[in-house]
């Protein structure tokens, strides 16, 4: 019952196919920086996004000969892709929820941390809130 | 008893290089095995001394700097060094391939370049802790990892070796069961520990390399001032504690996981019945590994986190508890009417079943945020990740190290000695830890070297209660250190047990099988007629 | 590989080739999950600095970025032929387009480092060392703690991956890979793709949108 690899050589694309796929991932590149020259609302950085995940399952698809293995290949892929989007979606809506904000500007004044006096040279002070001027 | 057919495992090859450059599994597990037992002795010792410290209000044997280097360490100790690897690296190393009838793990070299990582992270941690050991605690929360002057950045480096030992453990169990099994051993034959070991080995793949990018981000901000999580610098200290329990809550599943698949394997094994219902112990296995992901919140409850957040963190938190209970009552139905041999491994089992209903229904309470409130960071939490931690994972290592030392050695060990000890553990652990629960609901907080004068009866009780562990466990080292040499031979299934583990010899040829083992028709095939439940 | 061996350990070479898919797939999930926690940093911080973060990305070098995608997707489509040319039994060819694969890899790199040195130049740096006047505001710097660590990050892996197809170039050139044994070549392939997609979402939400 072990698992063999499939042996689907009627899925592996040939070299027009190859071309074929490589034009489309070409054209798809070209249409995200066309898509960019134009004003940019909401709405541009998911279709920039979507077309990034065409182009990347197009790749898993056929460069990466998901189509002619096994379903546990892309299973795996399928995963890591869900657990991605879990922990991204997750922190992304925590952190625009909360009531009170904890990134500044917020309202505590910055100060330095007890454990800092212990060993001077073992940490830098945290410098005024924001970029220091040059 | 037969005379073994091939040479041991143990005797194939004599030298220390024979050892070093090893690719066979039971070897490396072997080897796995010795170094997490060192490292829970060092991680015990830490502990002892936390202990001491608490015996009296005031400075017992060490200054608050002291403690607080302490308590890290014997966090990183424990949960990096001994829990994480102990069960998976150590007895899965061993059994899975035994167990689904392989010669060998899928990719032996790179499960022997997991054991050398091993050793690199746990040195790098070893030095750090000669540099002075960090006072973080073992979560490494930003801002005060980012900013103490102690050594963190040597412990870091060794953590995040460490999570690339645990990966490849983890992809190589992934392979090995997809590919190696035996003919005719379909998915749902595989035993339950290879099941366990299966999910631990998914929640490995998928969440260590999170927190290796985080423990990654953290050493940037310390050496070169990124300032990803500085609030000095627009950074937001909580995005830390996200990425971190993004990894560190389903790494509790990694420590508990393989436990569940010892106690399914030693259940069926000293009750001789067939699991009361193997197909609910293998859809909550994965079921815990899936819901694991969505609870880490639930550390996060009085950081700042959005209300949302914790709302959702706390309900996704209790459904872990329903696939727990399902394994609960699935142990009990096997045991039930079961031909019952009381055994250590049994002792174990069933300080197991008790220590993670208890500290799990407690977690439940927890999840609720209004009393999560009350209790966070006082020692009631300590207790209650102790009993999940030491009650449920440690009891099933121990059960682990007992049902299977006669599979590794092939001796024998004073049965009576061990059901002495065990109960003896049993019993210090519960006068360990049930004090802390009451401490923590009085409000004492954890991670203080100093308490008020009134607490201390309970802290007294809780040192005694570990000095009875400390007594229990030197009893077990001494009489398993015995039976390694002078123990009587076991034979080549002393138990019984109709776990595929034991349809090899004991100890096993180094490729386990002459032949292809054939396997019956399910997990185990203990006889049908014992199994009475059906009226 | 002595097929004796292989099939000792594997029982069949069906397994051992779906053994090494399905370990590389299980190693690009993990390469995908180390990504994922610069990903959702890049998200929170976004969420939370919204306009900050746009005018950081308008002073980004757009064209150069655009350039190394279109060297990634192209050195990409070479690695697919050299994959086709070796399960064909044409190393030669094979090792060829691996060896032009891992040269644009190359190019990519000294793109970036262009990129880089115009960044040190405006003191676009990461935390402590931001110096960058043309977006003062809080959260500017993490913007490019972010850019430093997503593309630097995806610098490593493509120096690995150059390193690779090198390799693999030289090797499949010398006539070690074939129709019988393509499995280094399609694993390293694999990797490369992979080097790919990640910049193919990197480059959107650093340069465009």
């Amino acid at each position: 019952m072990t698992e063999d690899a499939e042996e689907r050589p009627g899925r592996q694309l040939g070299v027009a196919g190859v071309l074929a796929v490589g034009v489309v991932l070409l054209a798809l590149t070209a249409l995200t920086y066309g898509l960019h020259r134009l004003p940019h609302g909401a709405w541009s950085l998911p279709v920039a996004l979507l077309i990034a995940g065409a182009k990347g399952l197009l790749i898993a698809l056929f460069y990466m000969h998901l189509r002619e293995q096994r379903a546990s290949n892309g299973l795996v892929l399928l995963t890591s892709v869900v657990f991605v989007a879990v922990l991204l979606t997750v922190c992304v809506l925590e952190t625009r929820t909360r009531f009170a904000p904890t990134v500044p500007p917020g309202p505590f004044p910055v100060e330095p941390l007890p454990g800092r006096l212990e060993d001077p040279g073992g940490a830098k002070p945290p410098g005024p809130a924001g970029p220091r001027e040059p | 008893m037969s005379p073994p057919a091939a040479e041991s495992y143990l005797t194939d090859g004599r030298t220390v290089w024979s050892w070093l450059t090893t690719h066979d599994h039971k070897r490396i597990g072997l080897m796995f095995l010795g170094l997490t037992l060192f490292f829970f002795l060092l991680g015990g010792l830490f502990a002892l001394a936390l202990r001491i410290e608490l015996l009296t209000p005031g400075r017992t044997i060490m200054g608050h700097l002291a403690y607080n280097r302490m308590f890290t360490l014997h966090g990183v100790t424990m949960v990096w060094l001994f829990m994480i690897p102990a069960i998976p690296s150590a007895f899965g190393n061993f059994l899975v391939p035994l167990m689904i009838g392989a010669r060998d793990v899928a990719f032996p070299r790179l499960n022997l370049a997991s054991v050398y990582l091993y050793v690199l992270g746990a040195s790098v941690t070893l030095w750090g802790m000669l540099e002075g050991g960090a006072d973080t605690g073992w979560t490494f929360y930003t801002p005060y990892s980012t900013t103490t002057g102690t050594a963190v950045l040597p412990v870091l480096l060794g953590v995040f070796i460490i999570g690339f030992s645990t990966i490849l453990t983890g992809l190589n169990f992934i392979a090995t069961v997809h590919t190696l099994r035996a003919p005719g051993l379909t998915w749902m034959k595989l035993p339950l520990f290879v099941w366990a070991i299966y999910g631990t080995s998914i929640i490995q793949v998928l969440a260590t390399p999170v927190l290796g990018m985080v423990l990654l981000l953290v050493a940037l901000e310390r050496v070169v001032g990124a300032g990803i999580f500085d609030p000095a610098r627009g950074g937001d200290p909580l995005l830390f504690q996200h990425l971190f329990w993004f990894y560190s809550h389903p790494a509790v599943y990694i420590m508990v996981l393989p436990s569940m698949g010892v106690i399914s394997e030693a259940v069926c094994a000293f009750s001789r019945k067939n699991a009361f219902s193997y197909r609910m112990i293998v859809y909550s296995t994965l079921g815990i590994a899936f819901v694991g992901f969505f609870t880490w919140g639930h550390h996060m409850f009085a950081s700042g986190q959005s209300t949302f957040g914790s709302g959702a963190f706390g309900a996704m938190s209790m459904l872990v508890a329903i696939f727990t209970a399902i394994k609960i009552f699935s142990w009990l139905g096997t045991l039930y009417r079961g031909s019952i041999a009381l055994e250590s491994p049994l002792l174990y089992t069933l300080g197991f079943m008790f220590f993670l209903f208890f500290g799990g229904m407690i977690g439940v309470a927890y999840a609720t945020t209004s009393l999560n409130l009350h209790w966070h960071d006082t020692y009631s939490v300590v207790a209650h990740f102790h009993f999940i931690m030491v009650g449920a994972t440690v009891m099933a290592f121990l059960a682990a190290l007992h049902y299977w030392f006669p599979k590794m050695s092939g001796r024998c060990f004073p049965a009576k000695l061990a059901n002495g000890a065990a109960v003896l553990i049993i019993f210090g652990f519960i006068t360990t830890f049930v004090p802390q629960f009451l401490l923590g609901n009085l409000g004492m907080p954890r991670r203080y070297a100093d308490y008020p004068p009134h607490f201390q009866s309970l802290h007294v009780a809780s040192t005694a209660g570990a000095s009875l562990l400390a007594f229990g466990f030197l009893i077990i080292a001494g009489y398993l250190a015995w039976s390694l040499k002078s123990g009587a031979v076991a034979g080549d299934n002393p138990w019984g047990s109709e776990g595929f583990e034991w349809k090899s010899a004991s100890p096993p040829p180094t490729h386990n099988f002459s032949t292809p083992p054939k396997y019956p028709t399910g997990p185990h095939e203990y006889a049908r007629e014992e199994v009475p439940h059906a009226a | 590989m002595p097929p004796e061996a292989v099939t000792e350990h594997w029982g069949s070479e069906g397994a051992r080739r779906q053994a090494a898919y399905l370990g590389m797939w299980v190693f690009i999930a993990t390469e995908v999950l180390l990504f994922a926690g610069l990903f959702t940093a890049y998200g929170v911080y976004r969420s939370v600095y919204p306009e900050v973060f746009r005018a950081a990305q308008l002073t980004m070098d757009v064209g150069l970025g655009t350039l190394n995608t279109f060297l990634l997707v192209t050195s990409s489509i070479l690695v697919a032929l050299a994959v086709h040319a070796v399960r064909g039994d044409r190393p030669g060819l094979g090792g060829a387009l691996l060896l032009a694969a891992a040269l644009l890899g190359v190019v990519f790199l000294a793109v970036k480092g262009v990129e880089y040195a115009h960044h040190v130049k405006e003191g676009g740096l990461p935390g402590d060392a931001y110096r960058f006047t043309e977006v003062p505001r809080v959260g500017a710097s993490l913007f490019f703690t972010l850019y430093f660590l997503l593309t630097g990050f995806h610098a490593l892996h493509v120096t690995v991956g150059v390193g690779v197809l090198t390799v693999l170039g030289v090797r499949s050139a010398a006539g070690t890979f074939g129709a019988g044994y393509a499995t280094p070549v399609e694993l390293g392939g694999m990797y490369w793709h992979l080097v790919d997609v990640v910049w193919l979402f990197v480059y959107p939400i650093l340069y465009l949108a």
